[in-house]
C-alpha cells in the first residue's frame, strides 16, 4: 500500500472506531479516518431518547457515503418522536505521512430537513502505533458550541418547503467551533475515547427532550467477534450511550473460495504416432461417432451444472453454446467447458469455440480459443489464454446445432418470501414472511413462461394505515390495500420473448403480469457491443394497474411508461445508468443510479429520481432515493451458485418516479457474461 | 518397513515446520499428530498414517500418493487423473487435486484458498543443485476479489539433516515481505521426492505429502 502512494509515509488511516453517526469518528464528533477500501458498516447507535441507524460504505479508498434513519425522541410539544433520513459523505483530503495529519472534508445531513445538518474538517496524527489525536473545526450543528466566529458570513436558514434538496447554501457558513479527541487502542479489542464536542444540542435543549451538563464525552469500544463491536459511552454528563457496529467487506469473503469439486484436467492430444485414429479426421463424417461424442460431451457438463444447448464437430472446430446454472463467474464455466472438451474432442479438433447463453436463451459472448493455447497455458498465469483467446459477439460466429429440448428447460421452487417496508412514521419496520411458490418453462428457445403464487404465513405489512394522500395516480401508495386484499396473490405471470436480432442487438418482449401492482405489455432493445463499457436501451411499456386482489383483474388506471437507458462502466467496478423517460404516474424525469460492481458479485449502489412531480405532490421524501446492496451467494458459503440476494433501502413507497418493475431487463442478464465480466473473473477459467 | 520409515521422514518434517514461529498452530495439531503416533506405537499397533497407507495399498493397485493438512486434520489418498507438459495432476476421492512439476507441488484446486498455479522452477533447479543460496517461486491465488494475486518469493534451499539415511532433507525458505513460506524436501538417491511438506495458501497452511509409488 506504501509504496502505491506517491509520499513514502503516506498512508490510509484505517479509522480505530465509529461515532454515534456510524463514520469513521469518536464519539459524537468524526474524525480524519477512513474505513478500509469497499467496507460495508452497519450502526445502531443509541444515547437519551436518541437513536440512529446507519449504514455507510467505503465508495473508493477516499469518499465515504451514508445513509442515517434516526429517531429523536420528545422532539415535538406533544413528546411524540421524529424520525429523520439523512444521507452523508465524506472525502479524505489527506493521507497520513510522518508528521502530516490524515484529513477528512465532511458533509452530514446534506438532504432535507436537515436536523443533524453539519460540515468540517477534521485532521488526525497517530502517535506510536496505538494513540490518535484528532481536532478539527464544524459548522452547523457541529458549529453551535463556543464558537470562534463566522468566517464566511452567515447561514441561511434551510427552506424546509422545498426539502430534498441539496442544502448546498449553508455549507460552511454561520458560527464555526473547534471539536478535539484521543483515541487509545489499548490492545487488539479494546479502544478507549475521549473527546470534546461543539455540538450544543440546541434544538433539543429548547424542546426540553436533552440537557447538555457537559461538552464532554467518553467511552470504549469492544470488539466482541470479527466485525462485531460493541460501544459504550458516557455522553455529555448526562447520559449513558450503547452502540453495535457491524462491518462487512466485500473483499474479505466470509469463506475462502474454490471448495467446489476440482475440475478434471487438460488432457493434451496424444501424438499421431500414440493415437493414429484420433487424427483421422473421417470421424466426423460418421453419424454415430459425433452423436455419441455430442451425448458424452453433454453429460460431462451437466455433471459441472452446465447445459449443453447448442454443438457442431467439425474435423477441425468445435461450436458450443451452453448455459451455465452453476458457477456466479461465466468465466469458470468456459474453463470447466473447455477442459472437458480437451478430453473428449479427437485430436483433428483444433479450433474449440464457446458462446454463453445468458438467463433467458440469450446468447452473448463468444470465446474462440486455439486447443494448443489451452494445452500449454494450463499451468501458466491466466492472463496468457486471455491474451490467445479471441472474445466475439455471439452473432458474430456461425451458430451451432441446436439440441433437442428436455425436462431441464422447466425449474419450480417453494420457499419462502420476504418482504419489508421501512421508514413509516407510525411503524417504522414492517415485514411479512411468506411462502412462494414459483415455475419457470422455456417452450422454445427464448420464449420463457414464468409465475409465482404469494402466500402470507405471518406479517404487519397488511396493517399500513397511512390511508394514500396521494394527489398523482395512486400508482404505488396504495400498498396497503394490495396487501390486505392481496393474500394469496399471483406475484407474476408473465411470457417473454428474448432475440438477439442482429449483432450488438438485444430484444425483449413480456406480456402478462409483470409485477404486484401492474401488468400489460413490455417491449425493450438493448444495443451492447459484447466488448463494450458503453450501453444504451430503449423501453416501451403500456403498464394497467391490476386489481388489489392480485388476480386477473384491471382498474381503470393505464399509461404508456418507458425509459432510454444508458449504462456505461467504468474501471475498478464503478458504474453509472441513467434512465430518461416517463413513469408509472405520468410524470417524466431521469434516474440516475452510481454504483461500485466487484469482480465478486458484490454491489453496492445509490440512486435518485427526479420527475416534474412537485416535492409537495411527491409528499414525504420529496423525491425517490434508494440505496441498493447485492450480495451473492458463493460470497457468503464459499460453495458454486449463481443465486444473490438483494435488498433495497428506500423511502416509503410514494407515487412519482415510480419505474415498472419487470423481470429480464436486458442489460442485467447480458452483463454478467460480456467481455467485460469474463476478463474480470479470468482468474477462476482455471478454477 | 520401507513405508514406515517415509511416513516418519513426513512426521518429523511436520515437527521441524512446527518449530516455526509462523506456523505455531500447525506445530501444535503437528505435535498431537505425532503424540498419537507414539502412543500407537506403544501400544503395538501401527500408526494411524501407516495404518491409512497399508490398508490403501491393499486397495489400489499403482501409483498412490498421501497427503494430511493439519490444519483441517484432513488425511486423504490421491491417485494420479491427468498429465500435461511435465505437470502431474492427483485426485482425491472427493474430487480435491493437487498438481506436481517434478514431484513439487505447483496448485491445488477443491480445497478452498487453494493456489491457483505456481512458477517451481528454480526449487526444482535447486533440488538439483543439492541446494541455493538464492531461487525464485512464484505462487498465484485469487484474491477475495477474485483477482489473481501473484506473489514472488525469494527462497533459499538447504540441505538439513535427514532421520532417514535413504533419503535427504532439504528445507526451502521463502519470503515476500511479511509473507513466509517453508517447504521440506526429503529426496531419495534417485532425485525423486518421496515425501514433503509444502505450503499451499494462508487458509490451508501446509501439506505433507507422502508419494507411495513403487
Amino acid at each position: 500500500m506504501a509504496l502505491a502512494a506517491p509520499n513514502a509515509f503516506a498512508q490510509e488511516q484505517l479509522a480505530f472506531s465509529t461515532n454515534s453517526y456510524g463514520i469513521p469518528g469518536l464519539l459524537d464528533m468524526p474524525t480524519g479516518e477512513s474505513f478500509p477500501d469497499a467496507e460495508l458498516v452497519t450502526t445502531f447507535s443509541a444515547f437519551s431518547s436518541f437513536s440512529r441507524n446507519t449504514l455507510a460504505f467505503q465508495f473508493s479508498p477516499r469518499l465515504m457515503g451514508a445513509f442515517r434513519y434516526s429517531r429523536l425522541g420528545d422532539f415535538f410539544p406533544d413528546n411524540s418522536a421524529l424520525f429523520d433520513r439523512s444521507f452523508d459523505f465524506s472525502a479524505q483530503v489527506l493521507r497520513e505521512g510522518q508528521y502530516q495529519p490524515s484529513v477528512v472534508i465532511g458533509f452530514q445531513d446534506i438532504l432535507g430537513t436537515g436536523i443533524y445538518q453539519s460540515e468540517y474538517i477534521a485532521a488526525t496524527k497517530t502517535f506510536g502505533n496505538d494513540i490518535r489525536i484528532t481536532g478539527g473545526l464544524g459548522w452547523g450543528r457541529l458549529g453551535s458550541y463556543n464558537s470562534i466566529g463566522s468566517p464566511f458570513g452567515d447561514r441561511p436558514e434551510i427552506d424546509v418547503g422545498l426539502g430534498g434538496r441539496v442544502n448546498y447554501q449553508q455549507w460552511f457558513r454561520g458560527p464555526v467551533a473547534p471539536f478535539a479527541g484521543v483515541a487509545w487502542r489499548t490492545t487488539d479489542k479494546l479502544t478507549l475515547k475521549a473527546e470534546y464536542s461543539s455540538d450544543a444540542y440546541v434544538q433539543e435543549a429548547s424542546n426540553g427532550s436533552f440537557d447538555r451538563n457537559s461538552p464532554y464525552n467518553v467511552g470504549f469500544d469492544y470488539e466482541l467477534a470479527r466485525g462485531v463491536t460493541a460501544s459504550g459511552s458516557y455522553m455529555y454528563g448526562n447520559a449513558i450511550g450503547l452502540q453495535l457496529a457491524f462491518t462487512a467487506n466485500p473483499l474479505n469473503p466470509t469463506f475462502p473460495s474454490g471448495q467446489e469439486e476440482a475440475p478434471s484436467p487438460v488432457r493434451p492430444r496424444p501424438t499421431p504416432l500414440e493415437d493414429p485414429e484420433s487424427w483421422d479426421p473421417a470421424w466426423a463424417e460418421d453419424p454415430q461417432t459425433v452423436a455419441s461424442l455430442k451425448r458424452v460431451i453433454g453429460d460431462a457438463l451437466e455433471k459441472q451444472g452446465i447445459i449443453l444447448d447448442a454443438i457442431t464437430l467439425e474435423p477441425a472446430v468445435a461450436r458450443l453454446r451452453i448455459r451455465n446454472n452453476r458457477y456466479r463467474a461465466e468465466a469458470q464455466a468456459i474453463g470447466r467447458t473447455t477442459r472437458i472438451l480437451t478430453r473428449a474432442l479427437p485430436a483433428t479438433v483444433r479450433t474449440i469455440q464457446i458462446t454463453s447463453v445468458a438467463e433467458g436463451g440469450i446468447p452473448t459472448a463468444a470465446l474462440t480459443f486455439d486447443r494448443a493455447d489451452v494445452e500449454q497455458f494450463e499451468f501458466a498465469d491466466p492472463q496468457a489464454l486471455l491474451n490467445a483467446a479471441q472474445i466475439t459477439d455471439a452473432k458474430a460466429v456461425p451458430r451451432p446445432e441446436a439440441l433437442p429440448f428436455t425436462s431441464r428447460r422447466f425449474r419450480w421452487s417453494l420457499g419462502p418470501s420476504f418482504a419489508v417496508s421501512l421508514f413509516d412514521p407510525d411503524q417504522p419496520v414492517r415485514a411479512k414472511l411468506g411462502l412462494r411458490l414459483a415455475a419457470e418453462v422455456e417452450l422454445s428457445r427464448g420464449v420463457v413462461f414464468a409465475g409465482a403464487i404469494d402466500k402470507t404465513i405471518v406479517g404487519n405489512l397488511d396493517e399500513i394505515e397511512r390511508e394514500s394522500d396521494s394527489t398523482l395516480p395512486r400508482v404505488r401508495s396504495d400498498i396497503a390495500e394490495y396487501e390486505r386484499q392481496g393474500d394469496p396473490s399471483i406475484e407474476y405471470l408473465t411470457g417473454a420473448w428474448y432475440s438477439r436480432p442482429a449483432k450488438d442487438f438485444f430484444s425483449r418482449v413480456t406480456v402478462g403480469y409483470f409485477e404486484s401492482m401492474f401488468g400489460g405489455v413490455s417491449g425493450e432493445i438493448l444495443w451492447k457491443p459484447i466488448d463494450s463499457r458503453l450501453a444504451l436501451g430503449v423501453e416501451l411499456n403500456y403498464a394497467m394497474q391490476r386489481d388489489f386482489d392480485q388476480r386477473f383483474g384491471f382498474q381503470d388506471y393505464s399509461v404508456v411508461t418507458g425509459h432510454a437507458s444508458a449504462y456505461y462502466e467504468m474501471d475498478n467496478g464503478y458504474n453509472m445508468r441513467l434512465h430518461v423517460g416517463r413513469y408509472l404516474a405520468g410524470d417524466d424525469g431521469a434516474t440516475l443510479a452510481l454504483g461500485r460492481r466487484f469482480a465478486n458479485g458484490w454491489e453496492v449502489g445509490a440512486y435518485v429520481t427526479q420527475t416534474n412531480v412537485t416535492f409537495e405532490e411527491f409528499g414525504e421524501g420529496s423525491f425517490d432515493k434508494g440505496i441498493r446492496i447485492t450480495i451473492p451467494f458463493d460470497w457468503i458459503t464459499g460453495q458454486p451458485s449463481r443465486n444473490r440476494a438483494q435488498a433495497t433501502l428506500r423511502s416509503l413507497s410514494r407515487d412519482g418516479g415510480a419505474r415498472l418493475i419487470v423481470d429480464g431487463r436486458l442489460y442485467d442478464r447480458v452483463r454478467d457474461s460480456d467481455a467485460q465480466a469474463l476478463e474480470n473473473n479470468w482468474g477462476r477459467f482455471w478454477r | 518397513m520401507k513405508r514406515l520409515s517415509l511416513s516418519t521422514l513426513a512426521l518429523s518434517a511436520l515437527a521441524a515446520c512446527g518449530n516455526d514461529n509462523t506456523l505455531t498452530e500447525f506445530g501444535q495439531i503437528a505435535g498431537e499428530f505425532q503424540g498419537l503416533v507414539v502412543r500407537s506405537d506403544d501400544a503395538g499397533e501401527l500408526p494411524p498414517f501407516d495404518a491409512f497407507a497399508t490398508q490403501l495399498d491393499l486397495l489400489v493397485d499403482g501409483p498412490l500418493l498421501v497427503g494430511f493438512i493439519p490444519e483441517r486434520q484432513a488425511l486423504a489418498a490421491l491417485v494420479p487423473f491427468g498429465e500435461n507438459a511435465g505437470h502431474i495432476s492427483w485426485s482425491t476421492e472427493e474430487k480435491q487435486s493437487l498438481v506436481f512439476r517434478r514431484g513439487v507441488l505447483t496448485s491445488t484446486r477443491g480445497l478452498g484458498d487453494d493456489l491457483m498455479s505456481s512458477e517451481v522452477s528454480g526449487t526444482i533447479n535447486a533440488l538439483a543443485a543439492g541446494g541455493s543460496s538464492g531461487h525464485t517461486r512464484t505462487y498465484r491465488y485469487l484474491d477475495g476479489n477474485g483477482a489473481t494475486e501473484t506473489i514472488r518469493m525469494s527462497c533459499t534451499l538447504t540441505s538439513i539433516a535427514s532421520p532417514d539415511p535413504s533419503a535427504r532433507a532439504f528445507q526451502e525458505s521463502c519470503a515476500e515481505g511479511t509473507k513466509k513460506a517453508t517447504n521440506t524436501y526429503f529426496v531419495d538417491r534417485g532425485g525423486n521426492i518421496v515425501s514433503s511438506v509444502e505450503y499451499i495458501s494462508a487458509t490451508v497452511g501446509t501439506i505433507a505429502l507422502i508419494n507411495l509409488s513403487d
